[in-house]
C-alpha cells in the first residue's frame, strides 16, 4: 500500500518524494504541516487527517530547515533494569586484579541500596571479536559476531539511580512523568511513511510490561496521535479496537459505515471551511485500511524457515522475544518510523528484567538469552536486506551496575549505577566497529568523553535529520525539546 | 533598587497584524514596546546584549545611533528590519520578521521623536501591569451600546471587529444555542423536552433564564471541575515506578465540584488549596483542598532508596513539579524555568524560584515510604482525635489483658488472680467442669468483661473512623531553604526566605518573614499574596481560563503562560475589564459565566465568513462562534445520557473499571461492564497515570500528570477505530435503540427522537430516507451507532 498515494501533496511533498527519489530529501523541510482542506472532497487529496491539530502555535514554532537524514527510521532495543557494563561490553582487566577489594579513592559511594560490597570482576569471560577486535563477554555469543557493525559508547551517564526516573530520562529526556517519549517526538517531527500503520510502535516484552507501562511511550503534551502504540502479544489482536467485535453483524456494519460516511461527507460539504469534518471522513477511511494492514504486518507466516530459525522464533525459551525482533523488521520495512522493543518487563520477582541485585550471573544469563540471538538476527537480517543503510538501531538500558557487589544476601548482585554505563548504536550514518568514550579502570566513572543522555538523544535525532535544538513544541511557556536545554551531537561517531 | 515603572503593554499587536489608524498617535508603551519585546529583546536585553545593544532602556538605541529622532530614513533601525530585494531583513535574526505594519509603527514612532519614557524599562510583561480600570465610555476601547450588544463584552468585541471592517455573525438558532450551552456548562446534551421548552419560550429573558437554570445544576461542578483537575495534575495513582492506586484521592475532586457548584469565591478557593489546613476558618473542606499540593506524581522508589543524592534529587523534582503547577495554573507564569538560572524570557530571577520553594518547603507527600490517606481533622478535632487515640490504646490494652486472662484460664483451668472476686454458680463447659466450681463463674464473668471491652474499643474506633480520609500529605518544619547554584543539588548557596514574585510591583513580594518562619505562616502569607486584588495575575489568569473554555480559545491563547513566550491578549481592555469586574463581583465564577454566556458574542452562530476568515483565520476577533469537537469525557457522558444509562450518582469514591495485579508496579487490566456503577460520569473514573481508557485517550484525554490547560482536538484513525469498535459505544447504541423502541413504535418517530437525542434537531427528509434505509437493511441499533460516530454528534457549533 505504501507509496500508492502520490496525491498527498502539497502538505507533504516530502513524503511523496521520498518514495520515488531519496535524493530530494535534503531539500525537505521538516514535516510540520498545516492541514489543507480539499473542497472537492476527493479524500485522496485530503491531508493526513490525523495530523489535524488545532493549535496554530505548534505549527508556527516548528523548524523549517534541517539536513539530510542518514536514517529514515529507528529501532530502539531497551533493556530495562540496568545492564551491567562490566559483564557485557566494557572489559576491565583491572577489576580482575582488584577483585574482592573495596573501592577506594573515588569519593563517597552513594548507591541506591546503600550497601556497597567489594569490587567484583566480571562474571563472564571476555574476548575480542570481529575485524574490529571489540570486546564482548561470553554472555552474547551471537551479538559478538556483529561487533563490526556496532558503535559502542562506553561513557554514558544518567541522572538518577532509581529505575523509573532513569527510564523516563532514557525514553523522554526528563526524569519526571509527563514528557513526550523519543518516539512521540519523531512522530511529531517526521510524520509517517505509511499512514496505514502507526508511526510509533512499541513491542513490550512478552513476559510483561515494564514499570510505568504506557508512561514509557507517552506522547506527554504532544497531540494524541504521537503516542506509542503498544502491540499486544495476546490473542485479542495487536491493538485495541482494531477488530470489529464478533457481536456485530458484518452486513449491518457495512450498511452502517456507508451511511456514516455519507452523512459525514454531507456535513463536510455543508461546511467546507471546517477542516475537522474532512479530517474525520479521511480518518474513517484510513481506519478501515488499518484493519487490514496491521494484521498483515504482524503475521509471520510468510517468513522463510531460515529467517525464523535465524531469530529463534520457534525456540521454546526465546520464541516470544524473537517474534518481537522479527516483527520490528517487518514494521520498519513497511514504513513504521520508530519501533521500540522492550527486552525486559517490570521489576518484580522472579526477575523478568536486568535488575541483578541478587545474582548477576543468574539474572544476566536469563535476560541475555532473550536478547542475544534475536537481536543479532535483526542486525543480520536488516543488513542483508539493505535496510541497515538507512535504519538506525540503538540499544540501551536505563543505567549500568556497580563494579562492586551489593553487600547483602548472596553478595553476588550489583546495585544500580547511573555514573557510567555502555550503550551501542548500529546502522545508518555511523562509524561501525568503533568504541567511543571510556570508563575509568574499574568502570565506576567516565574517564574519557562522558556522554549524557541528552547527547545520546541529540545524536539519534541528528542521524534522523533533525537538529535537536530546533525540534520544539510550545507547552506552557516553554518551547520544549527532547534534550531540554542540553545536548551535543557526538560528531566522532558519525560516518 | 532603581525606581522604574513597569511598562503597561496592553498590546495592540495582535498576531502580527498590527495596524494603527493613521490619525492615532503612536504610544510607546502601547504600540512600540510590544514589538521590541516580542522580536528583539530575546537577544538585545540587559545583561545579555548581543552586539552590545540592549533594548532594556531607550539609551541603548540612541547611543548606538540606531535611532535618529525625527528621521526614520536616517535611522539604521528601520533599515535593519525592512526587507530589501525580497531578502529576509537583517533583523530579527531568528523568528518572524516584522510585518509592514509593525515597521510602519516604528517609522512613525521615530518620526514623532522616538520618545521613550524615562521610566520605561523593558522587558516588562503586559501581564504584570496593574489591571487597568476601563472606562466604558472611551470610544477607543469600546463601541457605543447598540441593538446587537447585550453585555459590555460585546462592545469591546464589536470595537475590534469594526476596526478590521468586520461584522459579527448572526445569532445562532435556539436549538443550536441550547445544545451548545448545555454541553458547555454541564457537559451533557439537551433532552428533546428541554429543546422544545426553550425554543417555544417567548419570554424576553428566556435565554437568561436558561443560563441561570443550568448554572444552578449540580452537573455544572462535574463539568467544570475537570477543567481545573486538568491544570492541577489531579492523579489517583502514583505514577513513577509503582503507579499504585490512590483510593482516597477523590475527596479533592469532590471538593472542586462542590466549590464550583456553591460558587465559592475564587480567591477563597485558591487560598484553601494553598493553605486551607492552616488558614482560619479551618474546615474539612479547606483541609481537603490542600490535596492540590500533593496530587502530583509520587516517587516511591526514591523515597525508599538509601542514596541521599537520590532522595534529594527526587525531593527537588517534587517541589519543582509543585511550583510548576502553582506558577502556571494560578499565576500564569513559568516560575519553574528559574530553577537553574534567571528566567530567560520573564522577569523571574532565580532567587524567586527558591523563595517560592521556601513557601512550600514544609509540604511533603509522605514522611516514610508510603503516601497514604489520613483522617481529615480540624485543630479542634485533632485534640479529640488524640484523646481518642489514647482512649483506644487504653481500651485495647484492657481488652488484650482480659483476653490473656481468658486464654490462661483455658489453658490451665485456673482463674488468674483478679481484682474482683468472682461470683459463683452458672453453667460450665465440660472441660471446665473438671476444675473448681468458681472457674465457670469466673469464665462467664470474664467473657462479659471481654464483651464490654470489645464494645468499648469498637465505639472509639468508630468515632475515629468517622472522620473523612483524604490524601493531603504531611507538613514539617523545614530547615532554611537555600538557593542551588545552577539548580545543582550539590551546589547549595545562600539561604532565602519565603516570598512572592519580585516582579509583581504592586505588592511587597517579601512576606515579612525570615528564613526560619513557621511552615504554616509561609503558606498563609503566600496565599494572601496570591489572592490580594492588587496582584494582577491571579484574576486575569482565571478570567482568561474561563473565557478559554467558553470560546475554545482564550483572550490570551496560552492560558497557563502569561509570560513573554506566551500569547498576547487579543482584547486587552476586555480582559482587564472582566478581571476588574470579577474581583468587584467577589470573585464569583458564576457571575463571570453569566456575563459571558449572556453576551451577544457568545450567542453568535458558527456561520462561516470568507472575508472575515481572510483577515482573521483563527477567529481571535470573534466574528463567529468557533465550532469544536466534544472532549473525551463529554463524548462518553453524552452517549450514556442519550442511551438513558447515565448513573445519577454524584460524588463519592471513583469507579474503577479494571482489576489490578501487582508485580512491583501496579498493572491495571481494563474491563468494560454496563453495570450502573460504571455508568457514572467520566469525571468519576479513577484518574490513573497508566490504566487509562484507550477510547478516552484517542479523544485526547490527557495523562493526569501532564498539566493541560488546553485539550487538543485531534482526529485520527485510532480514534475512529475506538468510536466504531469500543464495546462501550456499541452497548450504548444498543441501549439507545431499546429506549427508542420503547418510546415509539413508528420508525419515523424513532428516527425523529434519535436525531433529537443525539443531534438536538429533527431529521430533514434526506436524513429520514437514509435513516429508514439503515433500519430497513440493518437495524435501529446500527443507526444509533452511526449517529454516535457522526461528525454532527461529535461537534458543537
Amino acid at each position: 500500500m505504501r507509496g500508492t498515494d502520490h496525491q498527498r501533496q502539497p502538505y507533504d511533498e516530502a513524503t511523496a518524494m521520498r518514495d520515488d527519489d531519496a535524493t530530494t530529501i535534503s531539500q525537505t523541510p521538516l514535516l510540520r504541516r498545516h492541514f489543507l482542506g480539499d473542497a472537492a472532497l476527493g479524500t485522496s487529496a485530503i491531508a493526513l487527517a490525523w495530523l489535524l491539530e488545532r493549535d496554530a502555535r505548534a505549527d508556527t514554532q516548528q523548524p523549517v530547515a534541517h539536513f539530510a537524514p542518514q536514517a529514515k527510521r529507528l529501532i530502539h532495543i531497551f533493556s530495562p533494569g540496568g545492564v551491567s557494563q562490566v559483564d557485557t561490553f566494557d572489559y576491565k582487566p583491572e577489576l580482575e586484579r582488584l577483585d574482592g577489594q573495596p573501592l577506594t579513592g573515588k569519593g563517597d559511594i552513594d548507591t541506591f541500596f546503600g550497601r556497597p560490597g567489594n569490587l567484583r570482576k566480571s562474571y563472564y569471560r571476555f574476548a575480542r571479536h570481529g575485524q574490529s577486535g571489540q570486546w564482548v563477554s561470553k554472555l552474547f555469543p551471537h551479538l559478538a559476531k556483529c561487533v563490526d557493525d556496532l558503535t559502542f559508547i562506553k561513557s554514558m551517564v544518567t541522572k538518577s539511580s532509581s529505575h523509573t526516573p532513569a527510564c523516563f530520562q532514557m525514553n523522554t529526556g526528563f526524569t519526571m512523568n509527563g514528557f513526550p517519549s523519543l518516539g512521540a517526538w519523531l512522530s511529531y517531527g517526521l510524520g509517517t511513511e505509511n499512514e496505514e500503520l502507526p508511526t510509533f510502535v512499541v513491542l513490550p516484552d512478552p513476559r510483561g510490561l515494564p514499570n510505568g507501562g504506557s508512561n514509557n511511550w507517552s506522547q506527554g503534551f504532544l497531540p494524541a496521535q504521537h503516542q506509542g502504540v503498544a502491540f499486544r502479544t495476546g490473542g485479542n489482536g495487536p491493538i485495541a479496537h482494531l477488530k470489529t467485535p464478533a457481536s456485530v453483524d458484518v452486513s449491518h456494519r457495512r450498511i452502517g459505515v456507508a451511511a456514516l460516511l455519507a452523512m459525514n461527507r454531507d456535513v463536510a460539504t455543508a461546511h467546507p471551511d471546517e477542516d475537522a469534518l474532512l479530517a474525520r471522513v479521511r480518518a474513517y477511511e484510513l481506519s478501515a485500511r488499518m484493519q487490514a494492514s496491521i494484521p498483515e504486518a504482524v503475521e509471520l507466516d510468510d517468513e522463510t524457515a531460515e529467517t525464523r530459525r535465524l531469530y529463534g522464533v520457534d525456540h521454546p525459551a526465546i520464541g516470544g522475544s524473537a517474534r518481537n525482533f522479527l516483527l520490528a523488521r517487518r514494521l520498519v520495512e513497511r514504513g513504521v518510523r520508530f519501533v521500540q522493543i522492550f527486552n525486559g518487563g517490570a521489576l518484580g520477582s522472579p526477575r523478568i528484567n536486568w535488575d541483578a541485585h541478587e545474582d548477576v550471573r543468574r539474572n544476566h544469563d536469563n535476560q541475555g538469552i532473550q536478547l542475544d540471538q534475536p537481536c543479532a538476527a535483526l542486525l543480520t537480517d536488516l543488513k542483508r536486506r539493505g535496510l541497515l543503510e538507512d535504519t538506525l538501531v540503538v540499544w540501551s538500558s536505563e543505567f549500568g551496575r556497580t563494579p562492586f557487589t551489593e553487600a547483602k544476601g548472596s553478595g553476588l548482585g550489583r546495585d544500580h549505577h547511573p555514573d557510567v554505563f555502555t550503550t551501542w548504536m548500529a546502522g545508518a550514518g555511523l562509524k561501525p566497529g568503533i568504541s567511543y568514550g571510556e570508563s575509568d579502570e574499574v568502570a565506576y566513572k567516565p574517564a574519557v568523553n562522558p556522554v549524557t543522555v541528552y547527547d545520546f538523544h541529540a545524536t539519534i535525532l541528528h542521524l534522523l535529520g533533525i537538529d535537536h535544538e530546533r525540534l520544539t513544541y510550545y507547552h506552557n511557556g516553554i518551547a520544549r525539546r527532547l534534550t531540554n536545554v542540553h545536548g551535543h551531537v557526538i560528531q566522532d561517531i558519525l560516518a | 533598587m532603581p525606581k522604574t515603572t513597569t511598562v503597561c503593554l496592553l498590546a495592540s499587536v495582535l498576531f502580527g497584524r498590527a495596524s494603527i489608524a493613521a490619525d492615532r498617535d503612536i504610544d510607546f508603551t502601547r504600540d512600540v514596546a510590544p514589538i521590541f519585546e516580542k522580536h528583539c529583546l530575546l537577544c538585545h536585553k540587559a545583561g545579555h546584549a548581543e552586539g552590545d545593544l540592549s533594548l532594556a532602556t531607550g539609551d541603548g538605541l540612541r547611543e548606538a545611533g540606531y535611532v535618529v529622532p525625527g528621521d526614520p530614513e536616517g535611522s539604521h533601525l528601520i533599515a535593519l528590519v525592512t526587507p530589501s530585494d525580497g531578502q529576509r531583513p537583517e533583523m530579527p535574526k531568528t523568528g518572524t520578521p516584522l510585518t509592514d505594519a509593525q515597521v510602519e509603527v516604528l517609522r512613525r514612532w521615530i518620526q514623532d521623536g522616538a520618545e521613550w519614557p524615562d521610566d520605561a524599562l523593558l522587558p516588562a510583561l503586559w501581564s504584570l501591569a496593574p489591571i487597568t480600570p476601563i472606562d466604558l465610555n472611551r470610544p477607543e476601547d469600546v463601541e457605543e451600546p447598540s441593538h446587537w450588544s447585550r453585555q459590555p463584552i460585546d462592545r469591546f468585541v464589536l470595537k475590534r471587529l469594526r476596526d478590521q471592517g468586520l461584522k459579527p455573525a448572526p445569532t445562532a438558532l435556539r436549538r443550536e444555542l441550547i445544545r451548545r450551552l448545555k454541553y458547555d456548562l454541564l457537559g451533557l446534551p439537551p433532552t428533546p423536552e428541554e429543546i422544545a421548552a426553550f425554543v417555544n419560550d417567548r419570554r424576553d429573558d428566556a435565554w437568561e433564564r436558561l443560563v441561570d437554570r443550568f448554572l444552578a445544576s449540580p452537573h455544572l461542578g462535574e463539568r467544570w471541575a475537570q477543567h481545573w483537575l486538568d491544570v492541577v495534575r489531579f492523579s489517583e495513582s502514583n505514577g513513577f515506578e509503582d503507579d499504585a492506586p490512590r483510593p482516597h484521592a477523590w475527596p479533592y475532586r469532590d471538593y472542586v465540584i462542590r466549590s464550583f457548584n456553591e460558587d465559592k469565591p475564587y480567591d477563597q478557593f485558591v487560598r484553601e488549596q494553598i493553605a486551607g489546613d492552616v488558614l482560619a476558618p479551618i474546615t474539612h473542606d479547606s483541609m481537603i483542598a490542600t490535596s492540590m499540593l500533593v496530587n502530583g506524581p509520587f516517587d516511591h522508589a526514591a523515597a525508599v532508596s538509601a542514596s541521599k543524592t537520590e532522595q534529594l534529587r527526587a525531593r527537588e523534582v517534587m517541589l519543582e513539579e509543585l511550583l510548576t503547577t502553582i506558577g502556571q495554573s494560578i499565576l500564569g507564569l513559568t516560575v519553574n524555568c528559574a530553577r537553574c538560572h534567571d528566567h530567560k524570557f520573564d522577569p523571574i530571577p532565580q532567587e524567586d524560584y527558591y523563595r517560592i520553594k521556601a513557601v512550600f518547603e514544609g509540604v511533603l507527600q509522605a514522611d516514610s515510604s508510603a503516601f497514604r490517606a489520613q483522617p481529615v481533622l480540624t485543630p479542634d478535632e485533632a485534640t479529640q482525635w488524640n484523646r481518642d487515640q489514647e482512649a483506644l490504646k487504653a481500651a485495647e490494652a484492657v481488652l488484650a489483658k482480659l483476653r490473656e486472662q481468658r486464654a490462661a484460664l483455658d489453658d490451665t483451668g485456673t482463674p488468674p488472680p483478679s481484682d474482683t472476686p468472682l461470683p459463683s454458680g452458672k453453667e460450665t463447659t465440660p472441660r471446665q467442669q473438671e476444675g473448681t466450681g468458681t472457674d465457670a463463674v469466673a469464665i462467664q464473668q470474664l467473657d462479659g468483661r471481654i464483651a464490654d471491652a470489645e464494645q468499648q474499643v469498637a465505639v472509639v474506633r468508630q468515632r475515629l473512623d468517622s472522620f473523612p480520609k483524604a490524601l493531603i500529605g504531611i507538613r514539617k518544619q523545614p530547615a532554611p531553604t537555600v538557593l542551588f547554584e545552577r539548580g545543582d543539588i550539590r551546589a547549595p548557596g545562600q539561604p532565602v526566605s519565603a516570598a512572592g514574585l519580585s516582579a509583581v510591583k504592586q505588592l511587597p513580594s517579601q512576606l515579612g518573614i525570615d528564613q526560619h518562619a513557621e511552615e504554616a505562616e509561609r503558606r498563609r502569607r503566600f496565599a494572601h499574596w496570591v489572592t490580594e486584588p492588587r496582584n494582577p495575575l491571579t484574576a486575569r489568569v482565571i478570567v482568561n481560563r474561563v473565557w478559554h473554555h467558553h470560546f475554545g480559545v482564550g483572550i490570551v491563547e496560552t492560558p497557563s503562560d502569561f509570560g513573554a513566550n506566551g500569547g498576547r491578549p487579543s482584547h486587552p481592555e476586555l480582559l482587564d475589564w472582566l478581571a476588574a469586574r470579577f474581583i468587584a463581583d467577589g470573585w464569583s465564577l458564576k457571575e463571570l459565566h453569566r456575563r459571558i454566556l449572556t453576551s451577544a458574542t457568545w450567542r453568535q452562530s458558527s456561520q462561516f465568513n470568507a472575508r472575515a476568515a481572510s483577515v482573521d483565520a483563527d477567529n481571535r476577533l470573534l466574528w463567529r462562534f468557533t465550532p469544536r469537537r466534544l472532549d473525551a469525557e463529554t463524548v462518553r457522558d453524552a452517549m450514556l445520557f442519550a442511551s438513558g444509562e447515565l448513573s445519577p450518582q454524584l460524588g463519592g469514591s471513583s469507579f474503577q473499571p479494571f482489576t489490578t495485579t501487582t508485580f512491583n508496579t501496579t498493572f491495571y487490566h481494563l474491563f468494560d461492564k454496563g453495570d450502573s456503577e460504571f455508568n457514572r460520569r467520566t469525571i468519576y473514573r479513577m484518574h490513573l497515570n497508566t490504566g487509562r481508557d484507550p477510547l478516552l485517550d484517542a479523544l485526547d484525554c490527557p495523562a493526569p500528570s501532564v498539566l493541560t490547560p488546553h485539550r487538543r482536538q485531534t482526529i485520527t484513525p485510532l480514534q475512529a477505530l475506538g468510536l466504531m469498535n469500543d464495546t462501550f459505544v456499541l452497548r450504548q447504541a444498543e441501549k439507545l435503540a431499546t429506549r427508542l423502541e420503547q418510546n415509539k413504535s413508528d420508525p419515523n418517530q424513532q428516527i425523529g427522537e434519535l436525531w433529537q437525542r443525539t443531534l438536538g434537531h429533527e431529521p430533514d427528509p434526506d436524513d429520514l430516507a437514509r435513516a429508514a434505509d439503515v433500519i430497513c437493511h440493518a437495524d435501529l441499533q446500527t443507526l444509533c451507532w452511526v449517529l454516535f460516530n457522526s461528525s454532527e454528534f461529535l461537534q458543537i457549533r
